[in-house]
């Protein structure tokens, strides 16, 4: 039974580490886009390149942080958390 | 190689500063709540200067994706940002197992660039609405 609560516990966060993942990918679509919108600024516009990229920069930046976020939620669901579970089972049990 | 657009050394100088202040804060913070240590100041250097040099290649990345037609600017962005997470899941992995290295400390610090580039967009608009009023 033991063995089940662990298991349902490993799985529970390797489950949820992979659910966070899924915010990843969202910032490498948004830059490609914003990157994509910028050449064709830059195209229209090329004296306005250091504005585009100044603006571009900081747009990628904000939208990376998502991916930030869901990465280190993730990294600690699957490094961090399944032990301080495990621990708390096994101080609930005795 | 690659010649560094001198608006990306700008922003990185910008947001190296604004990193360095937010740092000497977070330590500042650590001092005065008792918890302050080595793993802080190791996390700390780890993650600020992870997170400054994630800035500066995300710079460079979208510097050559600007030379490029739209298909390839996708791919070199995306290319960009996968290496980017991959070097950042390295250092939180890392965090994590070496115990001279603070969690939380290399954590936060890895979002001090974000943080930055949020002061910087609020300076520049107050800016502007103060230069249009």
């Amino acid at each position: 039974m033991l063995e089940l609560a662990i298991g349902i516990i490993l799985g529970g966060c390797a489950l949820g580490a992979g659910c966070a993942m899924i915010a990843g990918i969202g910032p490498g679509i948004g830059e490609g886009n914003a990157v994509a919108a910028a050449c064709e600024a830059i195209g229209r516009q090329p004296e306005s390149r250091s504005a585009v990229t100044t603006t571009m920069l900081m747009g990628c930046a904000v939208a990376e942080t998502t991916g930030l976020y869901a990465l280190v939620i993730a990294i600690l669901l699957i490094f961090v958390a399944p032990g301080r579970f495990v621990n708390i089972l096994l101080d609930a049990i005795g | 190689m690659l010649k560094v657009d001198p608006t990306i050394k700008k922003e990185t100088g910008y947001i190296a500063l604004t990193v360095v202040i937010l740092s000497a804060l977070l330590e500042a913070v650590y001092l005065v709540i008792g918890q302050w240590g080595l793993p802080v100041l190791f996390g700390n250097l780890l993650g600020a200067g992870v997170g400054i040099l994630n800035f500066f290649l995300m710079g460079i990345g979208l510097q050559s994706a600007l030379n490029k037609d739209e298909k390839g600017a996708k791919a070199t962005v995306s290319f960009s940002h996968t290496m980017r997470f991959l070097l950042m899941a390295a250092v939180v992995v890392i965090a994590v197992f070496v115990d001279f290295i603070g969690l939380l400390p290399t954590i936060l610090s890895l979002f001090f660039p974000s943080i930055g580039v949020y002061m910087r967009t609020l300076a520049v608009r107050n800016k502007g609405e103060v230069s249009e009023g």
